[in-house]
């Protein structure tokens, strides 16, 4: 009995590693992000993480294409803690993510944010740093 | 009734068999003749031409170790699994030295940060800096998706005996060392 759950564990794994492996993502896929100019003085940027797939929040960063706006600091959710045997203890991002970055100097429109991430995925490798860039048109009034 | 440590056994086999099913399926993967539409031949010698900087920075080519049972690894600083096979690499880099086989890195990354990595982990063996380039040719040769680490293997004849997304483990590397030496 315990042995045929056994055997059925490791198959299972074994045809999870091929369905992932034949399901590895482009990078575009992985770590869907768009972004949104919420209110004048708030920018929302939501990541969509592919299961398997993860964002490193200390390789995420984000600028404004050159203008009188400036971005405040990001507010970012708590994530989880992967312990890293290189890198040590580093957050990151699963499934769904929403970081909102605050804007210094609001009603300055048609504004581009320039924001890089990086991630991997669980069966080991590393997508290289991206870098995507956005235009955020005026927040629509909220109805 | 089996123990625990037999479990254990049997979910490790299954992790091995995992990240071997990993990297055959995602390296030939995809739509009918993608591996195929990699002529070797053409690829290799685009890895062979292409000159990089090594870490003293003298321009330097794949090509310059043509004959020997080469393995190329695409690496970068940023990639933890990168790190993890590099001092397996520096290990066979040592033990078969003398049979022929030459490790070179190819570093998706900036000469500085290659340096101190490159010292961190008494890396043994050639290390040219492609930075994002690098990715480019790693494309070339088979790692479509840009993932890291990827490695190639290349035989006396100039000929890839094997690619690899993901980590490639020295048990994998013996095998491919003895059938190919």
């Amino acid at each position: 009995m315990f042995a045929r759950t056994a055997f059925a564990l490791s198959a299972t794994l074994l045809t999870t590693a091929q369905a992932l492996a034949q399901d590895l993502l482009d990078p575009e896929v992985a770590f869907r992000a768009a972004a949104t100019l919420i209110k004048p003085d708030m920018i929302e940027v939501r990541y969509q993480t592919a299961p398997g797939y993860y964002l490193y929040r200390d390789r995420l960063a984000f600028e404004l294409e050159p203008g009188a706006a400036r971005l405040g600091k990001p507010i970012l959710p708590q994530g989880k803690v992967k312990r890293d045997k290189f890198f040590g203890r580093q957050v990151i991002y699963r499934n769904s993510t929403v970081i909102r970055l605050p804007v210094s100097a609001p009603g300055e429109t048609p504004l581009t944010l320039i924001a890089d991430l990086q991630g991997c995925a669980d069966l080991g490798v590393c997508y290289p740093p991206v870098r995507r860039k956005f235009p955020l048109s005026a927040a629509q009034p909220v109805p | 009734m089996i123990s625990v440590r037999t479990l254990a056994l049997l979910v490790a086999t299954g992790a091995l068999a995992l990240s071997g099913g990993f990297a055959a399926h995602y390296v030939f993967r995809g739509e009918p003749g993608a591996a195929g539409a990699l002529s070797d031949e053409a690829d290799i010698q685009g890895l062979f031409a292409a000159a990089l900087p090594d870490l003293g920075g003298t321009p330097t080519s794949v090509g310059h170790w043509r004959g020997k049972l080469l393995v190329v690894n695409f690496w970068a600083t940023w990639c933890a699994p990168c790190r993890e096979e590099i001092p397996e690499f520096v290990r066979l880099q040592t033990e078969f030295s003398s049979k022929g086989v030459q490790f070179v890195g190819i570093a998706a990354d900036q000469a500085d940060k290659v340096a101190i990595f490159a010292q961190e982990l008494k890396i043994n063996y050639p290390v040219l800096i492609g930075n994002y380039g690098a990715l480019e040719l790693a494309k070339r040769v088979g790692n479509r998706g840009s993932v890291l680490p990827f490695t190639i293997v290349i035989d006396r004849n100039a000929k890839i005996v094997h690619r690899q997304a993901g980590i490639l483990t020295p048990t994998k590397l013996r095998s491919l060392f003895s059938e190919t030496l």
